[in-house]
């Protein structure tokens, strides 16, 4: 490696741990009950989602080297990415509240659909799915239209008659250091989710609430705290997931 | 007539009944012509394969085989992968007769850590397993050495099937090719008849460069 990208990196590299590793362990108390729990909740949801986002990532990206019109289409799996994540909560929280709104307004056909989302969506686990997958749905897409453009995996699948779900199914196991980074990268990225869940699903609590209820409740020393037992299990995790699937 | 952004590709007529050869400039239009044959981009015209008009067709139904430039990683073990294909079209019968043509064997246990050059035979494998009326060839040797070059054009050569092979190397194309196409500008300026005996024997002598190691 040239000097000065050595340079370039070795700065960086000490910025960033001097920011967010050495000086905030001045700060660093014990994180208050509910460390593991949150954590381990995080992980278990975050692979389920990043796992849903895969297929529709994928397709996305085989539509986006298309072209045309479905090719357009695919850039709405953007979308997430590219506002405000407190946005997306409000959005998927106005969407869920509709039955409600109609079953109040006299559609009492929509009032089974209220209660089900109620009961089962909004500050519910599967809530907390539904906005993570939504969230990793960007990493997927950009992974997997990264790869396609190196390698044109899908001509090479079809021209041998392979189509539909099998095609894709093909296409995630031939690209599979593209899958294997896509379900990494989108993984840790449900850690560092927290506008969406704060509006949408913020019970059960995952990490990032958890560390936003630590510093209001117990100030900065505990969010310190789990902050930092986030960085590192989640470093070491992604770094043995990364090898092992690669 | 196909396009890729504001480049058009227009073909009078290419009938390809052997192996031919289309050579060509980076940008000449040779992958758009591939593309627009293998149905992957829109075309205008006709495409004919398998004696039948299949230029409505999607790629999965057009029964044109499409081996590229980089060679796309076998989604499971080889030998699991090849089954797949073949179940697939009917050709489980000739699995183990393409794995000795091709001469990959000891790949059939394996499923990552392949090199380029095993990479490419496997999908030249899969290729011949899905039965197709022709293959498709986009600069298949184009990050394969000199021998593993040799060995596949040997093999595209005792094919005895219509391949449209997309080079840019023109001494390559005069070793595979009957005929080879010059294409230009979008366009098949000219189409000549392959000259082998020549290349052969210049092949032969290259090929003794490595004869001591193997």
């Amino acid at each position: 490696m040239d000097s000065f990208a050595k340079a370039v990196v070795g700065l960086t590299a000490s910025v960033l741990l001097l920011l967010m590793v050495a000086l905030p362990l001045l700060y660093v108390d014990p994180p208050p009950p509910g460390f593991v729990e949150s954590f381990v909740l995080t992980a278990v949801f975050g692979l389920a989602a990043s796992l849903l986002s895969l297929v529709p990532g994928l397709a996305a990206a085989v539509a986006a080297r298309r072209g045309g019109a479905w090719g357009a289409l695919a850039q709405v799996l953007y979308i997430p990415a590219v506002v405000p994540p407190t946005s997306v909560g409000v959005l998927l929280l106005a969407s869920f509240s509709l039955p409600r709104l109609f079953c109040g307004g006299g559609v009492e056909v929509l009032c089974p659909s209220a209660s089900f989302v109620s009961e089962h969506v909004i500050n519910r686990p599967l809530g907390v799915l539904i906005a993570m997958a939504v969230m990793a749905l960007p990493t997927s897409f950009s992974i997997f239209d990264g790869a396609l453009r190196e390698e044109r995996a899908e001509a090479f699948f079809r021209a041998l008659g392979f189509s539909g779900l099998r095609l894709l199914l093909l296409l995630l196991l031939s690209l599979r250091s593209a899958t294997a980074s896509a379900l990494v990268f989108s993984w840790v990225r449900s850690f560092g989710e927290l506008g969406v869940l704060l509006i949408f699903a913020s019970y059960p609590v995952t990490a990032s609430i958890y560390i936003y209820q630590a510093w209001l409740s117990y100030g900065v020393g505990p969010a310190v705290g789990a902050s930092l037992a986030v960085i590192a299990a989640v470093a070491a995790l992604a770094f043995v997931a990364r090898r092992w699937l690669s | 007539m196909a396009r890729r952004g504001s480049f058009v590709v227009r073909v009078d007529r290419l009938e390809v009944n052997s192996v031919v050869s289309v050579v060509g400039r980076n940008g000449s239009g040779k992958t758009t012509l591939l593309d627009a044959i293998a149905g992957v981009i829109k075309a205008e015209g006709r495409v004919a394969a398998c004696g039948r008009d299949v230029s409505r067709l999607p790629p999965e139904r057009r029964g044109l085989a499409y081996v590229q430039s980089v060679p796309v990683d076998p989604p499971t073990r080889v030998d699991r992968f090849l089954r797949m294909v073949a179940r697939m079209h009917g050709a489980e019968a000739e699995v183990g007769e393409v794995v000795r043509r091709l001469g990959i064997e000891t790949l059939l246990p394996r499923r990552g850590g392949l090199s380029t050059g095993q990479k490419q035979l496997v999908n030249l494998a899969a290729a011949l397993l899905a039965r197709p009326c022709a293959f498709l060839m986009d600069e298949p040797t184009s990050h394969l050495d000199w021998l593993n070059k040799k060995r596949f054009n040997d093999v595209v050569k005792a094919l005895g099937m219509p391949v449209l092979y997309v080079t840019h190397d023109p001494f390559e194309a005069m070793y595979v090719a009957d005929v080879i196409c010059v294409m230009e500008g979008g366009r098949i300026l000219r189409c000549v008849g392959g000259q082998r005996e020549e290349l052969e024997q210049v092949y032969r002598v290259a090929e003794s460069f490595w004869s001591p190691l193997r």
